[in-house]
């Protein structure tokens, strides 16, 4: 009788523990912050690709049409970004790129991406600076090359609990486990980018208050998501509740509470000769519910409220569900009441007012939108609605 | 015993077949434009522009992960550019390397370079998968980066544009430990390969006249001769 371990058992077991020993040469260890001028330290194999890979993306980014070009907005940001990080100012580059989404993001070498959907979301200049802090904390961290290597060395593990499971059946749960330990690493990641960056924050002298608020605001907003689980963001960041917990204590800490510094005139200043544009991608989505709440939080705030109110207007006018028109006609009429209104807004007006029967509003308004535009691309249009009967 | 011996005699045969595909096999696929001969030459004389290729080479780890490798990038770069060169003077074809003009091009430039890697991404969808067949696409070759080609024309002074993108990857130790078990236990693990397309654009009239997909398991581009090689085979069949 011949052992019961037949001889292709044993040989596995021989190569895997020859994989293993190849495997856990590469364990993982922490990686030191970076410094200023980071790029003339980049000497390891993995980081030095990684940079090399990102610089290729960057250029990509330089010259992608959604990026906004526009050098006062340039500035404002690069000014936040000095102000919260004065040692590596000069190694982070911010890129906004025109998408209605609540999102940004940091390349290990340094590039920075703020999508316009998170810029309209801000209130002030303190909850904008929130998140570029949280983000160049993950820079400095050199959080994707620590992310990196651990996924290097867990989906190494991965691989070999695959490999054998092909044979014995039992694959599912290893795999699930490693991966679940790979996403909580992320986690404690993103908890200490909102710890760093919070620092940086309560350093410039920012509202405490700004990390929770913003975050709050999302939420609120990420509730309403007819699609959860297609929405990134909740996938790497840590649970809500817990992150609400502890971005509160922060802001309550006793050398943090004394900041009131918001910024809103000059965030206001920034972004308004944008903010129409970026309503209109906002309305573009499609997804009426999330932007009804958001422009209602919008309204609330004592600037470029005619703007919202316009946006108020659009949106009702092009959901169109029982009484929505009246809605819009209402907003409209808002937005008019403004000094500041667009002349667009008439024109708008007219056309709910048209669609509700109301003839005599409808051509008031339309002869008010041709007397602030009568160059306008669609007065010939508008002048034949005029003398319609 | 009996069934010991049949699972032993289906493993080596496993290892048998996978071993021959390791065993570096090259194939292209490429489409040309309709009425173009199988022999046409139509560079002579002419002037082609090599545009900047859109390079990545990679170390295959242990777990499948492709890790980003700088230098094999940057020297596979220099290697491509002088093969791709040298490949397309034995031709009688006029060459300017887009990478070597002085000023940088314009953002609209950049991006109409970008569109001949995405239209020949798109025929490789499209066109050769057999997943992705538009119903209208049906019989005739006729994809283009559109009038935005006569920009690319005055730009470089030239009659067509090469454009070329290469993701290639090398296995590591670990990596080639994970293969060894994974023949034992009869499962693929591959150990990198080489995939690259190359779009020919006719810049008169903004047609896509040639491309050609290469996959392959060996030619290490970091070194010239092979790199030679493998544009050699990157190119056979354009009709310049």
């Amino acid at each position: 009788m011949r052992s019961h371990i037949s001889p292709s058992t044993w040989l596995s077991t021989l190569l895997l523990l020859a994989t293993s020993l190849v495997l856990s040469s590469c364990a993982t260890r922490n990686v030191a912050d970076a410094g200023a001028q980071h790029r003339e330290q980049v000497v390891e194999q993995d980081e030095a690709g990684l940079w090399a890979q990102m610089d290729r993306i960057e250029a990509l980014m330089q010259e992608a049409p959604e990026r906004v070009r526009d050098p006062a907005l340039q500035a404002y940001v690069d000014g936040l970004k000095c102000k919260l990080a004065p040692d590596i100012c000069a190694d982070i580059r911010i890129y906004i790129l025109r998408q209605s989404q609540f999102n940004a993001f940091m390349t290990p070498n340094g590039a920075m991406g703020l999508f316009t959907g998170l810029l309209l979301r801000c209130e002030d200049e303190a909850q904008l600076a929130s998140v570029i802090g949280h983000e160049i904390a993950h820079y400095r961290k050199r959080h994707v090359l620590e992310n990196w290597r651990r996924a290097k060395n867990t989906a190494g593990w991965v691989t070999v609990i695959g490999l054998l499971a092909g044979g014995s059946g039992v694959g599912g749960l290893a795999t699930i486990g490693a991966y679940v330990n790979f996403a909580s690493f992320s986690r404690t990641q993103e908890k200490e980018a909102d710890e760093v960056g919070f620092e940086s924050l309560v350093q410039a002298n920012y509202a405490s208050a700004a990390p929770s608020q913003i975050w709050a605001n999302v939420l609120a907003e990420e509730k309403l998501n007819p699609r959860p689980f297609l929405s990134g963001l909740f996938a790497s960041h840590p649970s809500s509740p817990e992150r609400q917990r502890y971005l509160a204590e922060m802001s309550k800490s006793p050398r943090a509470s004394s900041n009131v510094e918001r910024g809103q005139t000059a965030f206001a200043n920034a972004i308004a000769a944008h903010r129409s544009d970026w309503l209109d991608d906002e309305l573009a989505r499609r997804a009426y519910r999330q932007s009804e709440l958001l422009l209602n939080r919008l309204g609330k705030i004592p600037y470029g409220q005619s703007q919202i109110s316009h946006a108020q207007g659009e949106l009702y006018r092009k959901r169109g569900q029982i009484g929505d028109l009246e809605r819009a006609a209402a907003a409209y009429k808002r937005a008019a009441n403004d000094q500041n209104v667009s002349n667009e807004v008439f024109r708008d007006l007219g056309l709910t007012l048209k669609k509700l029967g109301d003839s005599a509003g409808a051509n008031a308004a339309f002869q008010e939108y041709l007397k602030r535009s009568p160059q306008a691309d669609d007065a010939a249009m508008i002048r034949s609605y005029l003398n319609a009967r | 015993m009996k069934r010991i011996t049949v699972k032993l005699a289906v493993k080596a045969l496993m290892i048998l077949s996978l071993a021959l595909f390791a065993t570096g096999c090259t194939s292209t696929v490429s489409r040309r434009a309709d009425n173009m001969k199988a022999d046409a030459a139509i560079g002579r004389g002419k002037t082609v522009v090599i545009l900047k290729a859109d390079i990545e080479l990679y170390e295959l780890q242990a777990s499948g992960m492709s890790e980003p490798r700088a230098d094999w990038t940057e020297s596979a770069s220099a290697n491509l550019s002088v093969a791709i060169e040298s490949e397309l003077a034995a031709r009688g074809v006029k060459v300017v390397q887009a990478s070597k003009t002085n000023a940088k091009p314009s953002a609209r430039v950049r991006q109409l370079e970008l569109l001949s890697t995405t239209v020949g991404n798109a025929i490789l969808q499209h066109e050769i998968s057999p997943y992705g067949r538009l119903p209208h696409r049906a019989k005739t070759f006729d994809w283009r980066i559109g009038p935005g080609a006569s920009q690319l024309r005055e730009r470089y002074q030239a009659d067509y544009a090469l454009a070329t993108v290469v993701r290639d990857s090398y296995s590591t130790g670990g990596r080639k430990a994970v293969m060894l078990v994974g023949m034992i236990l009869g499962v693929s693990a591959p150990l990198g390969s080489q995939k690259a397309y190359t779009t020919l654009v006719d810049l008169n009239t903004g047609k896509v006249i040639w491309v050609n997909y290469l996959n392959s398991e060996d030619g290490d581009l970091r070194e010239l001769a092979p790199a030679r090689k493998a544009i050699k085979s990157l190119l056979s069949g354009m009709p310049l």
